[in-house]
């Protein structure tokens, strides 16, 4: 049991009565007055040329207010480096934009598009990332797009490396070190081989991306956003445009890292606002949300790992090839943090020459996911690494417990520097997790099914995923006392995860408070101080952290206030319920209300800098059950642990862990699939009936193995955020369970559908 | 004389008239929008637009349908609810299958929970006593990506 008053206490939402009698307002609910619908008119080809473009008719239809194309858009671009234009001449993928229209509603918007005029030249696309690096692929981007970052240039669809992340410093895209070639010379074993996570997925907000625009003059625009980090939205796009961004986000309606800057939705609504001269809202339908809107990135690893018998991985090499569609929002951030989540779990290996390229093509864009460049990478490297493990006849947990970056050992984090790892050991945590899960039991060797029941075969799979982002970047936020109530102010957005609740409960945890008498401001860039916003995890130390800071401080301020009043010094007193008291006698009192009266502020200010000094840990126990007859592979039982030093939420934090299936997670590795029609470019599942996700009726037995070590990490009681990671190992260990189902059979692909089963069972 | 169409939506009536013209209700408008765009409940949300996810689940005579396939010109007579009608519209207090969803935080974003909330009263509105097996088929029609599903069940087994 904790011993905190609402720490570790289930505690119920402060949006909890609003979500379910439907009051809860997300951004497609709120009305902006006066503002134009605005609809997309999208590119029916992967690359062409607009030749000619005649929008008059839509323009004359009544109730369009605007019409915006590649003539009339503003010059700005988006994208890491930025290349993606508003709208171009030339466009990129099936469903780019071609032009937008605004009108009184979206009906007429929609019926205007039909009424533009285009008239296209068609080029090859081209769509795979090995065809697109090929001497003599079609090219997506050309020199004329001067397309260059930190003195590279654009080459071969290949976009430069880095990104903001590194700050001045070189790109970060490969880690080489020590001599690999040596290294391999030394092992017991080498293999090789190619994996491909490479199939398109959609991380599927259940709430379409939305954002609204309203210019307010020349150097201020209101934006609503449904995003989970207001200040993502904002301070890009801000620079890029030069105006001040004042961004609202209500509740979202799940994120999953997705939805996190919005760059070119935001940009495009920004714009057609500026052209139209009046408030634009765009809500995507789900179909634009499938076929258009940014996706998780797709990869694949060629390489070649070797390991001595004891099972220490002694060098890794190999080709990194990320597909990013037409274009990066943060790709090359993803491809840091992979890089930097591949070293924390094979942290002990001397030699490295991993490199990577970002690959453009005919296909959508690439956006931010939860798992962000380590799930997609290790689905593909882990699973390699599999194939030694097996040759040596190793237990994988034991092989990733040893391998695993230790307490006070190094890892490479997303500036290209590397970082220490003060003092989490998850060595505890494995082996409360395995055994919870019964994995000695139930592991019977490489190529020894679980067990088998008629047609049916069971395998056991393990992986696990560690970031460095829980403790992250700045943060900032203000506390106020005012008579009896508390007012905190810190960009923290609410998409699902209940971070709201964990910062309210810190609040109140330090100012021994009801809950009830804590309100966190809404969610603006506004009225709160600046934060990075909702991402890798950071929720919980940066939000917990500054809030926790600036209520100590705020505390201070009120003791010195009623020490005055009480004629004693501040630290001879303490709080509890909104009355200060001597902490030798009680009965020495007075209320807050008397220190603090009506029309009053006493507020305190709290800050974090933030580090990558701070990792966190999710593993992944799978059993899956493959059919043989019909290839069908369902998860069948599923255990998912890590050690969070304190828990904050019981509730929210088991469902985090159940999360990791969804958004494009853990299912991707047996469900989830985008499939592309070559010959037009377009994704034939883009609906929620093709497009296969989990439904009520497939739910697995799902358990939590949860440790509290109390990390000293910046969170006042010690906690450490997991909820992006949750489901990034599942993939990986998904697939290690269905080889061990059957027999040892080697497959290198995502996902394993059934007929990628019944391939490899030499049945199709 | 333009077409009269009433629609009864938690308790109230309302009459609008059908046609092309501003204001009327255009006979392609799907309930989804009467209710979001002229009645103001955005409690039920727009999701997929096809019928598919749940999302925008609404209670007709008791039963749960998609309003985003449903032609508002269809539902003359019906009796329409929706989450904002589940709560007692006097006193406010809130159906049990409410309260059991705030008691088990049986939602994350929430975004789809008004249409789980609604396609769960209907399941037990035709059977008030469903096996565990009955309520996850019953509600395999309404999609949840933040995976919520785990609570959802308890909840709902936590009134039967």
């Amino acid at each position: 049991m904790s011993e905190y008053r609402h720490i570790g206490k289930v505690r119920r939402r402060q949006d909890g009565p609003g979500i379910v009698t439907g009051k809860a307002l997300y951004s497609d609910d709120i009305k902006i007055q006066n503002a134009l619908y605005m609809k997309v008119l999208r590119s029916p080809y992967p690359h062409a040329e607009i030749v000619s473009i005649d929008t008059s008719k839509a323009e004359a239809l009544p109730g369009v207010k605007s019409v915006m194309t590649y003539k009339n858009a503003p010059d700005w671009k988006t994208g890491i480096p930025a290349c993606r234009p508003v709208i171009g001449k030339k466009v990129r993928f099936t469903g780019d934009t071609v032009a937008t229209v605004a009108a009184v509603s979206n009906d007429i918007a929609e019926a205007a598009l039909d009424l533009i005029e285009v008239e296209y030249k068609q080029l090859t696309p081209v769509y795979d990332v090995e065809d697109a690096i090929k001497d003599g692929a079609p090219e997506v981007y050309s020199a004329d797009d001067h397309i260059e970052s930190k003195g590279y240039h654009y080459d071969h669809n290949c976009l430069p490396p880095g990104s903001w992340f590194e700050g001045d410093d070189p790109p970060f895209y490969k880690i080489q070190e020590g001599d690999p070639e040596k290294g391999f010379e030394e092992c017991d074993v080498v293999v090789e081989g190619k994996v491909s996570y490479d199939k398109p997925t959609f991380p599927g907000a259940p709430e379409a991306p939305f954002i609204a625009a309203r210019w307010e003059d020349e150097g201020h625009v209101t934006v609503w956003a449904s995003s989970q980090g207001p200040n993502m939205v904002a301070k890009p796009l801000g620079l890029t445009i030069n105006a001040h961004i004042f961004t609202i986000t209500p509740n979202v309606g799940g994120s999953y890292g997705n939805k996190d800057a919005l760059s070119y939705n935001a940009m495009l609504t920004v714009a057609a606002a500026k052209v139209a001269g009046a408030p634009i809202r765009y809500y995507m339908t789900k179909e634009e949300q499938m076929l258009v809107y940014e996706r998780r990135l797709s990869n694949k690893f060629i390489g070649k790992i070797g390991m001595t018998k004891d099972g220490m991985v002694k060098a890794i090499k190999g080709d990194w090839l990320v597909s990013t569609g037409i274009s990066s929002e943060l790709t090359q951030g993803q491809v840091a943090e992979g890089l930097g989540e591949l070293n924390l779990v094979l942290n002990k290996t001397p030699n490295w020459d991993v490199v990577s390229k970002v690959v453009v093509s005919n296909l959508p864009p690439v956006g931010i996911a939860r798992g962000f460049g380590g799930q997609e990478l290790k689905s593909c490297a882990l699973h390699l690494l599999t194939r030694a493990m097996k040759k040596l006849d190793l237990d994988p947990v034991e092989v990733f417990k040893k391998n695993f970056c230790s307490p006070g050992e190094e890892y490479y984090w997303r500036t290209g520097h590397k970082y220490r790892n003060p003092m989490m050991d998850y060595g505890p945590c494995f082996d409360a997790a395995a055994e919870k899960f019964g994995w000695s039991r139930r592991w019977k060797g490489w190529t020894t099914p679980s067990r088998v029941e008629g047609n049916k075969r069971y395998g056991v799979g393990f992986s696990l995923h560690s970031s460095g982002d829980p403790q992250s970047d700045e943060t900032f936020a203000y506390v106020r006392i005012e008579n009896d109530q508390v007012m905190v102010h810190c960009v923290t957005p609410e998409c699902g995860n209940g971070q709201r609740l964990g910062v309210v409960k810190v609040a109140a945890e330090i100012l021994n408070v009801p809950m009830e008498r804590v309100t966190l401001v809404p969610c603006n860039n506004g009225n709160n101080p600046a934060d990075f916003g909702l991402a890798g995890s950071r929720g919980t130390i940066t939000g917990g952290a500054a809030v926790g800071r600036a209520a100590e401080a705020a505390k201070q301020k009120l003791f010195e206030e009623a020490a005055k009043k009480m004629g004693c010094k501040p630290e001879e007193l303490d709080t509890k319920d909104l009355v200060v008291f001597k902490k030798d006698d009680p009965s020495v009192s007075l209320p807050w209300i008397a220190i603090c009266p009506l029309y009053y502020s006493i507020s305190g200010t709290g800050g974090l800098e933030g580090d990558f000094n701070h990792n966190n840990c999710v593993m992944n126990f799978v059993e899956v059950e493959v059919d043989t007859d019909t290839g069908l592979v369902k998860l069948s039982d599923l255990l998912s642990a890590s050690d969070v030093g304190q828990v904050v939420n019981p509730l929210e934090l088991k469902m985090q862990f159940e999360g990791g299936l969804g958004s494009a997670g853990m299912d991707t590795a047996q469900l989830e699939e985008h499939i592309l029609d070559p010959r037009i470019g377009r994704m034939m599942t883009h609906n929620m009936i093709d497009y296969k996700w989990r439904t009520f009726n497939e739910l697995p037995p799902f358990n939590t193995e949860i440790l509290e070590s109390k990390f000293s990490t910046a969170h006042p009681f010690k906690a450490i955020g997991i909820g992006e990671i949750t489901g990034a190992a599942g993939p990986a260990a998904v697939l290690m369970a269905v080889e061990n189902a059957l027999g040892g059979i080697e497959i290198n692909e995502y996902p394993v559908t059934p007929d990628v089963i019944l391939k490899a069972l030499g049945k199709a | 004389m333009s077409k009269e169409l009433t629609l009864k939506v938690n308790g109230e009536t309302y009459t609008f008239t059908v046609g092309d013209n501003l204001g009327q209700i255009p006979e392609t408008e799907t309930l989804v929008e009467t209710l979001r765009d002229r009645l103001g409940l955005t409690g039920t949300k727009l999701s997929c637009g096809e019928g598919a996810c749940g999302c925008c689940a609404v209670l007709m005579d008791g039963k749960a349908v998609a309003s985003c396939i449903t032609l508002t010109t269809e539902c003359e007579g019906r009796e329409i609810v929706t989450i904002e009608g589940l709560s007692d519209p006097v006193t406010g207090k809130l159906d049990p299958l409410q309260e059991a969803f705030l008691s088990h935080n049986a939602f994350q974003c929430g975004f789809c929970t008004p249409g789980i909330i609604i396609a769960a009263k209907s399941i037990l509105n035709k059977n008030p006593h469903p096996t565990v097996e009955e309520i996850e088929e019953g509600l395999s029609g309404n999609f949840c990506r933040c995976i919520s599903h785990y609570q959802v069940i308890e909840a709902v087994k936590s009134i039967l």
